[in-house]
């Protein structure tokens, strides 16, 4: 693997806390002697965050189907009826 | 209805029966839960979908274990997020905190940039954040998940990973060198 990648693997580590403790030491010198690997380090972290932002969109669009399929199909005509009269009142 | 401990989210047909599963079992009591507090059906169905994702984020962190139903989890994170959304108009907002609420960790608030961002991200690398939520979301072995992604080996399938990661990184820096918000 290129060292570029090879980076992004012992990033990936280091940030989620898989590396031992003699590694993570080695790794955090590096991040203080190279300005590069710490940018990358922060927008790595974005694209984490950026993954979990696209799981919980997936999540809820699921939930959506689910809501609209179990509020049109006429055969969850009980769920339906126990819950709108909840909020008919 | 006895429903399954959360799991990691796997979008799909399959997925989609258990969280069916799930909305008929539960849904009903969050609803009531809600309706006795004023609250609307819409409202019912904001903090029962915010409840799900957390119940799934959960499910995928490693050191995850409930000690009550999954049902009753649920539930509970559903009645704590009424608390906190609805907390200033609330009557009850002395009320203690249920037992399981130490479970619930806040939701991580994400502000307008990220989703502006992951919009832009999402144009051009659909393909690699797909690859990278197998990798990241799906609870499967390395070797399973290598095989149903379509590689050979599970070394093949790590470098693809991390090539994605870097073609995705690198369009999150192009992006943000152009819009200084996103370096928030």
């Amino acid at each position: 693997m290129r060292t570029s990648l090879t980076d992004i693997q012992q990033t990936e580590k280091y940030i989620k806390g898989e590396m031992s403790a003699g590694d993570a030491l080695v790794f955090e010198a590096r991040l203080i002697t190279s300005p590069l690997l710490r940018t990358n380090m922060f927008f790595q972290q974005k694209c984490y965050a950026l993954l979990q932002l696209y799981n919980r969109k997936k999540i809820k669009e699921a939930a959506e189907t689910v809501h609209n399929r179990l509020f049109t199909d006429p055969g969850k005509a009980d769920f339906q009826q126990c819950i709108n009269q909840l909020f008919n009142k | 209805m006895e429903i399954m401990s959360p799991r990691s989210f796997e979008p799909g047909i399959a997925q989609e029966a258990d969280l069916e599963a799930i909305y008929e079992s539960v849904f009903p009591a969050v609803a009531r839960f809600v309706s006795k507090r004023n609250g609307s059906l819409e409202d019912a169905k904001d903090v029962f979908h915010d409840a799900l994702v957390i119940f799934y984020e959960k499910g995928n962190a490693k050191d995850f274990r409930i000690n009550t139903s999954a049902e009753a989890y649920l539930l509970g994170i559903a009645r704590h997020l009424w608390f906190m959304k609805f907390r200033k108009d609330s009557k009850e907002h002395h009320r203690p905190l249920e037992a399981n609420d130490e479970y619930i960790a806040p939701e991580q608030e994400v502000d307008i940039n990220t989703f502006r961002l992951l919009d832009l991200v999402m144009a051009t690398g659909k393909k690699c954040m797909d690859l990278l939520h197998a990798f990241y979301y799906r609870k499967l072995p390395a070797e399973k998940l290598s095989k149903d992604l379509g590689y050979r080996s599970i070394r093949s399938a790590t470098v693809r990973k991390y090539k994605c990661m870097e073609k995705i990184r690198n369009k999150v820096i192009k992006e943000s060198l152009s819009y200084a918000d996103f370096l928030d």
